[in-house]
């Protein structure tokens, strides 16, 4: 088999979890062909951001307590690998770049890219030593954009160039792959077509992976973490939450939606579109199966009786719901284009949208993180088909005691976007009902609803105490598993 | 336009006199004036903003001369590795790619081609490799860089194959497409069939005459033939969209199987042997191999010519024949395709 095998921050902390990780890609080496992919260590990547922010804000004090936090954990790594003199040369090279941001008080998206793939470099040379070990044959290095994937130039969250990534990845690495040579590249890390460093953003390394299983027309592709897999429900708020030992990839995409433990919707776009599975695994437990994602496996039949229409029971919490809503809005063309460009232009991540047919409102949900700035973008850009009335809501749900919105930009703060997931969902007659008559019977009550046409998922609203009761009701309702 | 032509063998040649030759009809019928700011060969690259003479290049190409590099401009090029970072910042506006077809090593010149592109030149390529094996890739970075890929000389030569491949398809289901694509094997199997030629006598033949290569397998062992039916299957698009087909999905057979009795043979039952390159729609596969068919039918096209048979739901079967290849000829489709980047770029 050919094996794309994927090491998370949390597999990648400290020497002896990399020599762990290195002997499972060492045993997995003696009868497949595999790539392995690293994350840089766990919270590594949020350091190397703040040596960026306190070098554009001059904080040189703060650069340089946080750079010694960093050298001291990758040398001392570094150290028990026998890879401290490389890994000396890419501390030394941050810190200038440090340094530099300091000096001009300026950090482009460009240079924080710079910084923040020092992360994965490093983890890259801690894996290839010990990989290198472990086979008793030297390892192969590569940084993402030397293995051949090239993005455009949106730095921080660039787009990966496919097809030409795909054609580069094979060229370079297959040959290797092929030679059973121990391969091992940076996750999360690209570069542009001018050779820049960029940062391929969400989905990080697991989108490395997938890009490299497609590329080399890997058989599965592995995503270790310290976690068995993907579960039903978060088990902090069901206890009976089972492990998923298989799901669809419209599942999974759609589950990553919802925020759950899953892998970013756009990390398996590569693997879903080219038919590989994808296996979570526990780099801890390796013995464990995990859960397998892919293109068809385990369909349940919903139809039949002891049905799992519903497979998981994602929520997302610290929410807001923003309505939009006037009598202007009712049959005027571009109002909802007005609004969307209003909020893409602020940058504002929507997770939920509902309107109704009359056309007076439209609710969006984003997180209370983004509400202050949605709001102020949509009261600038909504005046002309709203007028200038906001009502200011406190900050809680109880929307029964406000009168509905005729007319202005209504703010419901803190609430919970429920979301059950399942492919038997689809075609079957009644499984909504059962969704909120569950609900109802917990008496909870249900702020808003919105279902695509996918009928993958439906995904309503309550209030952030209601949300885990909600959880409960429908996982219990269902037993998904 | 300020242009950077990379290869300058018959058809890097042939370019430059016809560049020459039309150029008062090229500016008075198309407005298109062009200069020169960069040539490379195998050796040595020359730059010049305010243009290369077009006769000083060509004469440091004439047998014996020492090539680019000695040029004024000129210096010589430690690795052809080097050359994308020179196309990138040559200033130019369009890359004339135009190196060797090597189908084992395609990436010397997909790499040019993807640097000129990722740093806003349009580009030309005739040479086959790049277009057969990474067709996908090149599309994109046209895409993403907003500029254009132009390819017509790399099928048919001055035969505008691929315009009417992609013509007939956007108007009507496709069934598939048969055709005769090279020149040399065409020469070879007619003069082993006219003669009673083996094999061996008919290339060594046709290598005399200059049909045929020192090293002729690119031509007789069908690869030439195979890129060619990739690029047409791509280009059309007679595949689905996200799919592609690349030369190494052609199931390729070469000529030198046949012998003088299988040419007898075919012709006691009315029937000539041709090397056909042929695609089946419904299936997406394509081949290319030694077929009979019958004497006289639209297959049966003289040595140095080529034909594209498309086969249409509605409209039957479409033919274009053409001689398919020959400096001048190839030439010519490489101006065809730097007017329609003039034109299209406006």
């Amino acid at each position: 088999m050919k094996l794309i095998m994927k090491f998370g921050g949390t597999s990648m902390a400290g020497s002896e979890k990399i020599r762990h990780a290195a002997s499972l890609v060492a045993q997995a080496l003696r009868q497949h062909h595999v790539v392995a992919v690293v994350s840089a260590m766990d919270g590594v990547t949020e350091q190397l951001l703040a040596i960026a922010d306190h070098a554009e804000a001059g904080d040189r004090s703060s650069v340089e307590q946080v750079l010694s936090q960093v050298r001291s954990a990758h040398e001392s790594t570094a150290d028990a690998l026998g890879c401290l003199a490389e890994t000396r040369e890419l501390l030394s090279r941050l810190e200038s770049l440090a340094t530099g941001i300091m000096a001009v008080g300026e950090c482009t998206a460009r240079s924080r890219d710079a910084v923040v793939s020092f992360g994965e470099r490093m983890s890259t040379r801690f894996m290839a030593a010990a990989l290198g070990v472990a086979c008793g044959s030297p390892a192969r290095g590569f940084d993402g954009g030397d293995a051949g994937i090239v993005t455009n130039n949106h730095f921080g969250e660039a787009d990966p160039l496919m097809d030409i990534s795909l054609m580069q990845v094979r060229d370079r690495l297959a040959p290797l792959v092929e030679a059973r040579t121990p391969v091992v590249v940076a996750g999360f890390i690209a570069q542009t077509q001018s050779g820049v460093m960029s940062t391929i953003g969400r989905g990080g390394s697991d989108y490395t992976a997938t890009i490299l299983g497609a590329a080399l027309g890997a058989d599965e592709i592995h995503i270790w973490s310290d976690v068995d897999g993907l579960m039903t429900a978060d088990p902090r708020l069901v206890p009976g939450a089972r492990l998923l030992s298989h799901l669809t990839f419209a599942e999974a995409i759609e589950m990553g939606k919802f925020g759950a433990k899953s892998m970013h919707p756009r990390a398996l776009e590569p693997a879903a579109e080219h038919g590989i599975p994808v296996r979570m695994r526990n780099t801890f437990k390796p013995d464990n199966p995990g859960t397998l994602i892919g293109s068809a496996v385990g369909q349940p039949d919903a139809r039949r009786p002891g049905e799992t229409a519903v497979r998981s029971v994602p929520m997302l919490k610290n929410m807001a719901m923003i309505t939009v809503g006037g009598a202007g809005m009712i049959g005027r063309p571009g109002t909802a284009a007005a609004l969307f460009d209003a909020l893409a232009a602020a940058r504002i991540n929507v997770h939920m949208i509902c309107q109704s047919v009359s056309e007076a409102g439209i609710s969006v949900v984003v997180s209370m993180a983004q509400l202050d700035r949605a709001k102020t973008a949509l009261e600038r850009s909504m005046r002309p088909f709203i007028g200038t009335r906001t009502i200011h809501a406190p900050a809680t749900s109880d929307t029964s005691t406000s009168a509905p919105v005729l007319h202005g930009i209504d703010v419901v703060g803190n609430i919970a976007i429920v979301a059950p997931v399942g492919s038997g969902m689809r075609g079957v007659p009644g499984v909504v009902a059962r969704i909120f008559s569950a609900v109802a019977r917990k008496n909870l009550n249900i702020i808003a609803i919105a279902q695509g046409s996918s009928e993958l998922s439906v995904c309503f609203a309550v209030d952030k105490d209601a949300g885990p009761e909600a959880v409960r009701a429908v996982h219990e309702e269902f037993d998904s598993r | 336009m300020r242009l950077f032509i990379v290869g300058l063998g018959v058809v890097g040649k042939g370019v430059l006199e016809l560049l020459d030759a039309r150029r008062a009809e090229l500016a008075s019928h198309f407005g298109v004036e062009t200069r020169l700011v960069g040539v490379a060969d195998s050796k040595g690259v020359a730059l010049c903003e305010d243009g290369l003479a077009h006769a000083e290049v060509l004469g440091v190409k004439r047998p014996g001369a020492a090539g680019v590099a000695s040029l004024p401009d000129g210096r010589p090029l430690a690795s052809q590795d080097d050359l994308p970072e020179v196309i990138a910042h040559s200033g130019a506006d369009v890359l004339i790619e135009l190196g060797p077809t090597q189908m084992r090593s395609p990436r010397p010149a997909t790499d040019r081609l993807l640097a000129a592109m990722g740093a806003g030149l349009h580009v030309i390529g005739a040479n086959k490799a790049p277009l057969s094996t990474a067709f996908a890739a090149l599309t994109e970075a046209a895409a993403v860089n907003n500029v254009l890929l132009r390819y017509s000389a790399t099928v048919g030569a001055g035969t505008p194959m691929l315009t009417l491949a992609r013509a007939a398809v956007m108007g009507d289901t496709l069934v598939g497409f048969r055709a005769i694509l090279n020149g040399t094997t065409n020469f070879i199997l007619s003069q082993m069939r006219s003669s009673g030629a083996t094999f061996d006598s008919a290339l060594a033949e046709a290598q005399r005459l200059g049909w045929a290569e020192a090293d002729p397998s690119n031509d007789v062992d069908g690869w030439d033939t195979a890129m060619k039916t990739a690029i047409i299957a791509c280009h059309a698009p007679a595949i689905p969209p996200g799919r592609s087909i690349s030369v190494h999905d052609v199931r390729t057979v070469g000529i030198r199987g046949v012998s003088a009795r299988d040419h007898a043979d075919a012709e006691a039952q009315g029937q000539v042997i041709k090397l056909v390159a042929s695609f089946d729609a419904t299936t997406l596969s394509a081949r290319v191999e030694p077929v009979r068919v019958p004497i006289g039918s639209r297959l049966d096209v003289p040595a140095g010519g080529n034909v594209l048979l498309i086969d249409l739901k509605h409209a039957g079967e479409l033919a274009l024949f053409g001689r398919g290849a020959g400096a001048h000829e190839t030439a010519a489709a490489v101006l065809r395709d730097l007017v329609d980047i003039a034109l299209s770029a406006r």
